[in-house]
C-alpha cells in the first residue's frame, strides 16, 4: 500500500512536468518524513495526486518542453510505422508513388498529435480533481469521442489515396522502408530520454531511484511496438492492395 | 490558543512567515519544524502542507536545504534561512505585526459599537 503511494505520487509528478530530480527530492523527503513521524505516507500527505499538483506548483518547472517532445516523438513513430510497412510493401517495385492522397490520409495522424495537449489536460484534471472515484462522464465522452476519430481517421487513411490519386514524387523502396526505420529510432528515443528525464534520482547518493514498474513499462512499450507495426502494417498492406 | 484551531485561510497566509521565522534560530528538518509549529500553537501541520511550502520558499531563494545522510534511517533534509530569507522575515514580521495591529483595533471597535 505504501509502495503504491509513492508510485501514484512518482506517476502524478511526471504528469506534472516535474524533473526525475525534484521526484526523487521529493520521494526521499517524503520517506524521511515518514520515517520520523510514523505516520503513512497516506496519512502524513494525502492523496498522491493532490499532493503532486500543490508540489508542482511549488516548485520551478519548464513547463511545454515535455509535450513539445511527446508531440514530437509521437509523430515520427506514427509516420515510421506507417512507412516502414509501405516501404516493404513496394519493395517489389522499383518505387513507392506518394499521392496527394497519401500525403492527406495521414493527417488524422497529426490531428491526433494536435490533440495531445488537451487530452493530457483532461488526464490531468480527472486525477486532481477531489470527486475522482465518482463515475466520470467526462472520461466515457471522451473514449467515446476518441475511438469515433480512431475509425474515421482509419477509413480517410484508407479511403483518400483511393480518390486523390494525384502523383506528388516517387522513392526507392528501400529508401522509404530506411526513412521510416530512422523515424521509428528517433522517435522512441526521444520518448525514452524523455522518460529516463523523469525518471526519480535519490538526492542522497545521486543514483536512480528503483522503480518496481520498470518491468512492466517495458513490456507495455515492447508489446505497444508490436501492435503499432501490426496495424501500421494492416493499414499500409489494405491502402497499398486498394491502389 | 482555544480548542477549534484557526480557519484554513488565516493558516495559509501566516504560514509561510511562521515557517521562516521557527528557521531563524538554525537549519532543522520538516518533521522536527511541523512539530515546532505544532507546540507554538498553529496546530498540527500536515507534511502534504509543509513541503510545497518549503519547496516554494525555496524556489523564492528564501530558504536552503541540505541532505543529512543517516546510517538507521533514511536521512534528513535540513532547512536553513539564506540572507534573502532573513531580511524577508525581518521585512515581513513588521508588516504583519501593523496588519494584527490593524485588525485588532477594527475588531475592537466593531465589539465597542
Amino acid at each position: 500500500m505504501t509502495d503504491q503511494w509513492y508510485q501514484r505520487l512518482t506517476a502524478q509528478l511526471a504528469l506534472h512536468d516535474v524533473p526525475g530530480k525534484a521526484i526523487g527530492e521529493a520521494l526521499a523527503e517524503a520517506r524521511a518524513h515518514c520515517a520520523d513521524s510514523g505516520a503513512t505516507p497516506a496519512e502524513a500527505f494525502g492523496d498522491p495526486a493532490a499532493y503532486a499538483a500543490r508540489l508542482a506548483v511549488a516548485r520551478p518547472r519548464k513547463p511545454g518542453r515535455r509535450l513539445a517532445t511527446i508531440w514530437i516523438s509521437t509523430l515520427l513513430v506514427g509516420l515510421g510505422m506507417l512507412t516502414v510497412p509501405y516501404g516493404i510493401g513496394w519493395a517489389t517495385t522499383p518505387f513507392v508513388v506518394v499521392t496527394l492522397g497519401h500525403m492527406l490520409s495521414v493527417l488524422p495522424l497529426l490531428g491526433l498529435v494536435a490533440l495531445f495537449p488537451w487530452l493530457l489536460r483532461a488526464q490531468r484534471r480527472s486525477t486532481t480533481s477531489p470527486d475522482r472515484r465518482a463515475p466520470d462522464e467526462r472520461g466515457w465522452w471522451l473514449g467515446g469521442a476518441l475511438l469515433l476519430y480512431v475509425v474515421g481517421g482509419g477509413l480517410v487513411f484508407l479511403g483518400v489515396p483511393r480518390w486523390l490519386p494525384i502523383r506528388l514524387f516517387a522513392l526507392p523502396g528501400w529508401l522509404a522502408t530506411a526513412l521510416g526505420l530512422i523515424c521509428v529510432v528517433v522517435g522512441w528515443t526521444l520518448a525514452f530520454r524523455q522518460r529516463a528525464a523523469a525518471r526519480p534520482i535519490d538526492p542522497r547518493t545521486g543514483a536512480p531511484v528503483r522503480m518496481v514498474s520498470t518491468k512492466r513499462q517495458v513490456r507495455v512499450v515492447a508489446a505497444a511496438a508490436l501492435v503499432g507495426f501490426a496495424v501500421g502494417g494492416l493499414l499500409s498492406w489494405l491502402s497499398v492492395s486498394d491502389s | 490558543m482555544d480548542d477549534e484551531g484557526f480557519p484554513a485561510e488565516w493558516l495559509r497566509g501566516a504560514l509561510g512567515l511562521s515557517v521562516l521565522g521557527a528557521l531563524r534560530d538554525g537549519p532543522t528538518y520538516g518533521y522536527a519544524l511541523s512539530q515546532r509549529l505544532e507546540k507554538a500553537g498553529l496546530g498540527v501541520i500536515k507534511g502534504g502542507t509543509l513541503y510545497p511550502l518549503l519547496a516554494r520558499l525555496e524556489a523564492d531563494g528564501l530558504v536552503t536545504a541540505q541532505w543529512q545522510l543517516s546510517e538507521s534511517g533514511p536521512g534528513r533534509k535540513y532547512f536553513s534561512l539564506t540572507s534573502t530569507g532573513r531580511s524577508t522575515l525581518a521585512a515581513r514580521r513588521n508588516r504583519w505585526q501593523r496588519l494584527a495591529a490593524i485588525v485588532a483595533s477594527l475588531t475592537s471597535d466593531e465589539e465597542q459599537s
